[in-house]
């Protein structure tokens, strides 16, 4: 009979306390689990968004960057207008690979409730495809002419409109209907939701003759890209955002939050620590004579330490054990809420738990047996068997 | 010689008062040798008992068990020195309720480290000659007190140990069941050659050791053989 067996036994003493102590762990472990998934999760999201927008630079109109930034990753610029002869001056720059210019425009229809009411049209060009090697046609092909009346359509757009190749499509508000001549695949990002048009088309039917709301840049030499964006910035009606810039910038707005998670699973740890030595210490009184028993008949202190602690880490193991569990269950739970506050929230997973995480949580659920059991034991180990035997008298 | 007490007092200090709980007793006890030891509640039965289970210190005189002077023994080392060579029962028994018979007598062989195999063949066997073996499996609190003491007994005897403190062991049963267990100290003492000491308020009883003591107020009064 190993000592782990006699710590298993006197937890299922107090049926409900430990289930109790172990419940409370298994919140602060959901809730560190999540945190740390969301923080891996929202990283790799982000870096998924920005790096499948096929740039290193993207210039916009000036204006508030943040909001550009956000703009930009929902959906290809922001909303503010430049002239497409910043384009055409940019364009002759020798250090650039490739170039697209994006005119990005959102419709409300009424018709539909909440957010899915917003649809979000994008004029290109065909350099677009050629820094975005990865959007693959599902079905269909390319525009049949630069300002033709004609759409291609994302993945999820498709799906929510329920259009397929040969469809026609109606833009509310600007009475017009265009042809779907192709549908991209999936590519999990914010791209899935555009529906893109000719770059001429749009600016036609949208009635912005000549205006875009971004430039998307690829350097030949990513070691020109500091004083590519230093020239850009003697252009007085643009900004010039590297993505490097963009993750930062989002990472700096969502930081406030991740705060907050951090606060709260920082409580909720202190939390459990508490409960479980309280938990613990009131088992090691309840059994004080007990233990002054083992203690008469050959029990070492280290042989009651260990007893007490493996107690203590039994409930933390069990409460990590069943906490990751709900973090994993819970995950989609969690990222609609997160989701809905954040002020960006990238396509694909938020929360991404995988099985070091899971293991590396498991680690620190043992720590936390391990530091809460400490004084709990130490007063069991230290305890005088005669004054221990006599407690119960 | 099992033990030698010179001159020992055990005095203790509460915040009101100095109790002097044994007065310069002296004993001699040789190996083998079956002493009952009696006396009124509070007389200092318990206390004496408890010195030579090395689960409390003496405040003057001086202490040998088995040639060991426990003055100068350090205190890490009391629970191997009770392990081998101290086994003792308890009025109350103690259990670890959580425990079956069988794992509460194997208590004491695991703290010494001895392999689960040979502690449970050791502790099962114990328990079929206390003539339990139909209890094994039972719970402490699924044992009527005579089985009880004797499981209590059995544990105290696992480790093999070369003296046997027992405190009022048949304090909480009744008439017959207190015969029995005397007897089964008598029977163990008998065969095993173990020196056995039992604290005891039932004169009756006591008078079936072959040595009786009688403390009277920490000190001893009366020493027959």
């Amino acid at each position: 009979m190993r000592l782990l067996k006699i710590a298993y036994k006197n937890l299922k003493r107090k049926k409900i306390r430990s289930l109790l102590t172990i419940a409370g762990v298994s919140v602060a472990v959901a809730v560190l689990v999540s945190l740390l998934g969301f923080n891996s999760g929202y990283q790799l999201a982000l870096n998924n968004d920005v790096d499948k927008m096929g740039y290193q630079v993207l210039v916009t109109a000036k204006g508030c960057p943040y909001e550009a930034a956000t703009l930009m990753l929902k959906g290809g610029g922001g909303m503010r207008y430049m002239e497409e002869d910043v384009y055409n001056r940019i364009v002759q720059d020798e250090r650039i690979d490739q170039i697209t210019p994006q005119l990005m425009t959102t419709i409300y229809n009424a018709e539909k409730e909440g957010s899915s009411g917003f649809t979000m049209y994008m004029g290109i060009l065909d350099s677009y495809l050629v820094l975005k090697p990865w959007s693959k046609f599902e079905s269909g092909d390319w525009f049949t002419d630069e300002d033709a009346d004609e759409v291609i359509i994302g993945y999820e757009a498709a799906e929510l409109e329920q259009r397929e190749v040969g469809d026609m499509i109606f833009i509310p508000g600007k009475e017009q209907i265009l042809k779907v001549v192709g549908i991209f695949e999936r590519t999990g990002t914010q791209d899935d939701g555009v529906i893109f048009m000719p770059l001429k088309s749009t600016q036609r039917i949208f009635e912005l003759p000549n205006k875009i709301t971004g430039i998307g840049i690829k350097l030949k030499k990513l070691s020109d890209l500091m004083q590519f964006e230093e020239d850009l910035y003697d252009e007085a009606s643009i900004q010039v955002i590297s993505m490097a810039q963009v993750k930062g910038t989002i990472m700096g707005l969502i930081s406030s939050a991740q705060i907050l998670v951090t606060s709260v699973a920082i409580i909720a740890i202190f939390v459990a620590i508490v409960g479980v030595i309280n938990t613990i210490l009131m088992s090691v009184f309840e059994r004080t004579q007990e233990i002054g028993v083992m203690k008469a008949i050959g029990a070492s202190n280290l042989d009651i330490f260990r007893l007490i602690w493996y107690e203590t880490i039994f409930i933390c193991l069990i409460g990590g054990v069943l906490g990751s569990v709900m973090a994993v269950l819970a995950g989609n739970l969690v990222e609609y809420f997160v989701k809905a506050l954040l002020p960006y929230a990238p396509a694909g997973k938020l929360i991404y738990i995988d099985a070091k995480l899971i293991f590396s949580t498991q680690i620190g659920a043992v720590v936390l047996g391990l530091i809460s059991g400490i004084y709990p034991a130490f007063r069991a180990a230290n305890m005088r068997p005669i004054e221990a035997i006599r407690s119960g008298e | 010689m099992v033990i030698e007490i010179v001159n020992v007092d055990k005095i203790y200090h509460s915040e009101a008062e100095k109790i002097h709980a044994l007065k310069d007793i002296s004993l001699k006890i040789e190996e083998g040798e079956f002493i009952s030891i009696m006396g009124h509640s509070g007389a200092g039965k318990t206390t004496l008992l408890n010195l030579l289970g090395c689960l409390d210190g003496i405040s003057k005189g001086k202490l040998k068990i088995m040639k060991n002077d426990l003055n100068l023994m350090k205190k890490k080392d009391f629970p191997k020195f009770r392990r081998d060579n101290i086994g003792i029962v308890f009025q109350d028994f103690l259990f670890v309720p959580t425990l079956t018979a069988l794992e509460n007598v194997m208590l004491p062989l695991h703290f010494k480290k001895e392999k689960d195999a040979d502690a449970e063949k050791k502790a099962k066997n114990l328990l079929i000659k206390m003539g339990l073996e139909k209890r094994i499996n039972h719970f402490p609190k699924e044992l009527s007190g005579g089985e009880m003491q004797r499981v209590a007994i059995a544990r105290a005897l696992v480790n093999d140990p070369k003296i046997l403190l027992a405190d009022e062991p048949t304090g909480n049963l009744d008439t017959k069941n207190a015969q029995n267990i005397f007897d089964l100290l008598k029977e163990i003492n008998a065969k095993e050659k173990m020196t056995i000491l039992v604290a005891t308020h039932n004169k009756k009883l006591g008078k079936q050791a072959k040595r009786h003591i009688h403390i009277e107020d920490g000190s001893i009064k009366e020493d027959d053989v």
